[in-house]
């Protein structure tokens, strides 16, 4: 379903990725796991449009992507939950849901997405009216989860979801993207430093460092990697 | 104090709405910033003028190109807000109204500073349209204005100007085209600002480039501060209070800058909202005396 081939992203003379293939299923679960600064959110942004990459191909569903604008791309199915949530602290929660689903507008669609983001997070539909600022943190990351769905995506790219989440949390907001894959037939990019967790719930996975694939392979693969273990893992 | 007086009164606080309107739709709604709204004003103030005077156009069939003319320079001068970011853009806007007020001073075509004299005062159905029908035809364009800006307020361009406002990357990632709404808004204010510039030219009968210098641009942004940034009844208000004050006590007249100045510095510290912004202390007791009086006094909802 996307297909990257020799992704190159710069800012200025700072290489943050220097020629990243990879590709994700459908309804495929795949983790991008690397340390702080390895190219993690630069992939996402340069999947989603955000930052133009140097070079290399992205393509989407049999469709070369690579320089379309980023609502072109929310429009053909995918979607971003960015990095901290990256919600509008002002605007409502329901405010918020309904940017989410800007490119469908209004009608059916609309409210489908909004009854399957409060069947996911009940707690959203407690708290619509009120500002999004005020939530907490795992309620944030719901939001933001939520406000990506609100697109229908076919490829959800997740950007370290589990950062400042309560431990406890983060398996049960993993296993809605699970539950997103069962139920709607999605499939889901994750970007992770959490590889503990992130290897639990992913069919594959590749190791990032310093902007290049180092490893890749099934996520039991992964779990039993020396390097893996000893550098992400900690054991 | 006569009929006539508080008409002209009437018809320059009317045209001072449309200017706060439509740097409400620009700043209010799609939080950019102008310090140069006076351009726009200028822009159409001239080409209204030179229309009028060079062409031997009627005020009527000079109007649309107006609007046209100013649409054009408006889009055209909102390109640089896809560029650069919020500070510089008001600095560009600052620059810009400079730059437009050394084209109407510096170039013959202009009139220089002797500015365009002897605009004809415009005809309705071959007769004069007088103070009286003047101030209907202000007033027409004031409704105009508030009505646009409750459209624009309530499509999506509002709230998705108002998250890219917020988040410009995240607003992206939503699939919102920030750079699409950006140049409607500078479009539709522009439009405004130039109708604004016409009714003055017409209404004054000639056009100088002190009219429209940097520190009008002050006096319309005081104005929607001092109103409520981002509300309708807030740029009224605001334009109402400031046009209105300085004619009711002369003294004041004299100290306008420095009232607009006060204005600007003391809002952003004690009620960056303006007075009947949202959240602001007159808006929230308004809400409060009105729910006093629907529910009866003590027995608010909740209690």
């Amino acid at each position: 379903m996307l297909r990257v081939e020799g992704l190159r992203v710069a800012y200025g003379k700072i290489v943050a990725l220097d020629g990243v293939s990879l590709g994700v299923g459908e309804r495929e679960l795949v983790a991008v796991i690397g340390a702080n600064g390895a190219g993690k959110s630069s992939l996402l942004s340069a999947l989603m449009g955000l930052v133009e990459p140097r070079g290399g191909a992205i393509s989407f569903r049999g469709r070369e992507i690579t320089r379309f604008p980023s609502w072109e791309r929310v429009r053909l199915g995918i979607a971003l939950v960015p990095e901290g949530g990256r919600i509008f602290p002002d605007l409502s929660v329901e405010q918020n849901l309904r940017l989410g689903g800007y490119t469908i507008g209004r009608g059916e669609e609309l409210s489908e997405n909004l009854e399957l983001v409060f069947s996911l997070f009940p707690v959203l539909k407690e708290r619509l009216g009120q500002r999004a600022g005020t939530l907490s943190g795992g309620e944030r990351q719901m939001l933001a989860i939520g406000r990506a769905l609100m697109a229908s995506p076919r490829l959800l790219l997740v950007d370290e979801v589990s950062m400042g989440l309560m431990p406890k949390l983060i398996p049960e907001i993993l296993g809605t993207l699970v539950r997103l894959r069962e139920e709607r037939g999605m499939s889901v990019l994750l970007a992770e430093q959490n590889a503990r967790e992130a290897l639990q719930v992913v069919d594959r996975g590749y190791v990032l460092k310093n902007g290049r694939i180092a490893l890749e392979g099934t996520a039991a693969e992964l779990r039993e990697n020396a390097e893996v273990k000893a550098a992400y893992l900690g054991l | 104090m006569t009929l006539g007086y508080l008409l002209t009164v009437g018809t320059f606080t009317g045209i001072f709405m449309i200017l706060t309107l439509s740097l409400n739709i620009l700043t209010g709604y799609a939080k950019q910033v102008s310090l140069g709204h006076a351009a726009f004003f200028g822009i159409g103030a001239y080409a209204a003028a030179i229309l009028a005077t060079k062409a031997g156009l009627s005020f009527w069939a000079a109007l649309p190109c107006v609007v046209v003319i100013t649409t054009v320079v408006g889009v055209f001068l909102g390109l640089p807000s896809l560029r650069v970011s919020h500070d510089f853009l008001v600095l560009s806007t600052i620059g810009l109204n400079f730059i437009v007020g050394a084209v109407f001073r510096y170039f013959p075509f202009f009139g220089g500073s002797m500015g365009i004299v002897n605009i004809p005062s415009p005809t309705f159905f071959g007769r004069p349209l007088g103070t009286v029908g003047y101030f209907g035809l202000t007033l027409v364009f004031v409704v105009l204005a508030v009505l646009t800006s409750l459209y624009f307020s309530r499509t999506w361009g509002r709230l998705a100007m108002e998250a890219a406002g917020e988040d410009e990357t995240a607003a992206k990632a939503m699939g919102i085209n920030v750079a699409k709404f950006k140049i409607y808004a500078f479009a539709i204010s522009s439009a405004y600002a130039g109708i604004a510039g016409a009714l003055w030219a017409h209404y004054v009968g000639s056009v100088f480039p002190e009219n429209f210098g940097f520190d009008r641009s002050i006096d319309i942004l005081a104005m929607l501060v001092l109103g409520g940034l981002g509300t309708i009844r807030g740029a009224i208000f605001g334009a109402f209070l400031l046009q209105v004050l300085p004619e009711a006590l002369r003294v004041i007249q004299d100290y306008r800058m420095l009232i607009s100045g006060a204005v600007l510095a003391i809002m952003m510290v004690f009620q960056p909202m303006g007075l009947l912004g949202k959240g602001s202390i007159l808006h929230v007791g308004f809400q409060r005396a009105w729910k006093a009086v629907r529910y009866g006094f003590g027995r608010a909802p909740g209690n």
